[in-house]
């Protein structure tokens, strides 16, 4: 047991690191000096307003968290006007002519970008201690180095993801979204939380909202599909194995059924869903995502790189030139090396080099592609 | 009235002790110790807290109280111990303070996606968030033995210091959160 909890923290040993740097430390330091100087010297008038001051001053001295008198980023004028460009390499491009947004005043913790209207593609640089938010009606998309659409229509938002992730907040509730997912916002009352995979060209988007599932009140239907809902997985996967006709054969509630189980920690119970999905539902545009999802269990938390790598394969033949495509084809690669099929491996890698010459994953893929 | 521009000097601030000690040594003393042992703090307060979001106002706490006891710590090698102490401590109490508000629906315990440093993959990314979602599962005291044991890699006698329990109860506490974080290990 005690090697099963090493292995799980091993990735937080190496990649839950704060972000601590010296503008940083030096605030939180200014900070305290702040807090000690004002229990120790009193009420006295004059040195509370000393204080406030020095306060005061070491906010504009740490918050902007520059080396040089800088202003914080603002939008900089672009020779496209559709496209707005900030200083950290951030863009907002707008799709359509009725697609408005509103910068207002950066803030001088990160960016704050208002859509007003219509559609917009933003392309986020990494926000190190800082933030990068759209908002759009009653809805924020914050993000953290990553590449999305958002769109609203009437009184709801899409929101996909092309890189990255996002966190899609509104008030009482939140929801995360990888690269390749997307989902309409806010979810009507019977609808599936289900994702859409990202489509490539903005008509491809759906118009309405995805199939619902719905449920008799009060049935454990409802109380299967409120518990995924409110992320209570491990309650989900509970209700599902007891009564397994809690979902039936849409491939929403597969969907449903496939998250239960792979949030809540079984991940060959989740495939079992997968699977059924892409034999019953090859034509569906969701269905790419459910056979890169099938790879990714396979290959990380099953130890199956062999099956693996053929589900990778099944999302590119099923969406060819879908957003997963790219990525499918290095993860199969991958695969394929861990099986030890180093033609193979190499094969793919010349194919991914050829198709994506400045691919995400270029650099990775032309090792695998030159070891033995 | 606008804010002024941001802007940045090189000023750095001198934290100066008015009253008992009024030697600049003592300040320039709990800066160097402040400077060599904040990221120090700061690592163990994310690992416990999982929330960078909170870092900040942690870092504070532990140093302010720690700048009361500073003069009271005779040995050097004993500083990064103490400060330990005071950080699982103020963690626990802010854990267990989620914990209430999120029971209130004035919090979550779901963790940020993006826990991880940009090196880490979508799926390095996914396995940090996942083992931060059980955590939040796990009662706050068995989250903060965990991540003592497996991720700073304490022994459990250190732990039980730090936690200020006896070992027994860290091992009772580390049982309900490898139960908890047992049902799948990553493969492969």
């Amino acid at each position: 047991m005690a090697d099963a909890d090493q292995r799980r923290a091993d990735p937080v040993q190496r990649f839950l690191v704060p972000n601590w740097h010296p503008a940083r430390s030096e605030k939180n330091l200014a900070r305290i000096a702040a807090h000690v100087r004002r229990r120790q010297q009193g009420a006295r008038l004059a040195l509370a307003l000393a204080a406030a001051f020095t306060l005061l001053a070491a906010a504009f001295f740490v918050v902007g968290s520059r080396p040089t008198t800088t202003p914080v980023p603002a939008p900089i004028a672009s020779a496209d006007a559709r496209i707005l460009r900030f200083a950290d390499g951030s863009s907002v491009e707008l799709e359509g002519t009725a697609s408005r947004v509103d910068t207002g005043l950066a803030s001088q913790g990160g960016i704050d970008v208002s859509l007003q209207a219509g559609a917009a593609r933003f392309e986020v640089a990494p926000q190190h201690g800082g933030h990068f938010v759209v908002h759009a009606g009653n809805l924020d998309v914050v993000v953290i180095g990553t590449i999305f659409r958002v769109e609203r229509r009437g009184s709801r938002v899409h929101v996909g993801v092309e890189r990255g992730r996002v966190e899609v907040r509104w008030q009482g509730g939140m929801r995360a979204l990888i690269a390749g997912e997307s989902a309409w916002f806010p979810a009507e009352a019977n609808s599936s939380p289900s994702d859409t995979p990202l489509e490539a060209e903005p008509e491809a988007l759906p118009a309405a909202p995805l199939p619902a599932v719905t449920v008799e009140p009060h049935s454990e239907r409802k109380r299967f599909v409120d518990h995924v809902n409110r992320g209570e997985y491990g309650e989900a996967f509970a209700l599902l194995e007891r009564s397994p006709d809690v979902v039936g054969s849409s491939l929403a509630e597969l969907l449903l059924a496939a998250d239960a189980a792979r949030l809540s920690g079984h991940p060959a119970q989740a495939l079992i869903y997968l699977e059924r999905i892409t034999k019953e539902y090859p034509r569906d545009a969701r269905t790419p995502l459910a056979a890169f999802t099938m790879g990714r269990i396979l290959m990380s938390q099953l130890g199956k790189p062999g099956r693996a790598a053929d589900a990778f394969a099944l999302t590119r033949r099923l969406a060819p030139r879908g957003p997963l495509a790219e990525d499918a084809l290095a993860r199969e690669a991958e695969a394929a090396e861990r099986t030890g099929a180093r033609e193979r491996a190499r094969t793919l890698s010349e194919e991914y080099q050829r198709l994506y010459p400045s691919g995400r994953r270029l650099s990775s893929v032309q090792q695998r592609g030159l070891r033995e | 009235m606008s804010p002024p521009p941001i802007s940045v000097t090189r000023t750095r601030p001198v934290l100066r002790v008015v009253g008992a000690r009024p030697d600049d040594a003592d300040s320039l003393e709990f800066e160097a110790v402040f400077r060599r042992y904040s990221p120090y703090v700061a690592t163990i307060g994310l690992r416990l807290l999982g929330r960078d979001s909170e870092l900040d106002d942690l870092v504070q706490d532990v140093f302010i109280e720690a700048h009361r006891g500073l003069r009271n710590v005779r040995e050097p090698a004993a500083l990064r111990g103490w400060l330990a102490r005071i950080c699982v401590r103020k963690c626990l109490r802010r854990l267990r303070r989620r914990r209430l508000r999120a029971f209130l629906h004035l919090d979550t315990l779901e963790p940020n996606l993006w826990l991880a440093t940009a090196e880490a993959s979508p799926e390095q990314a996914a396995e940090v968030a996942a083992i931060y979602r059980t955590l939040g599962r796990v009662a706050a005291e068995a989250r903060v033995a965990w991540v003592l044991r497996y991720v700073e890699g304490e022994t459990l006698d250190d732990i039980a210091v730090l936690c200020g329990c006896s070992k027994s109860t860290v091992q009772r506490r580390l049982r309900a959160a490898e139960r908890a974080v047992e049902p799948e290990a990553p493969h492969g």
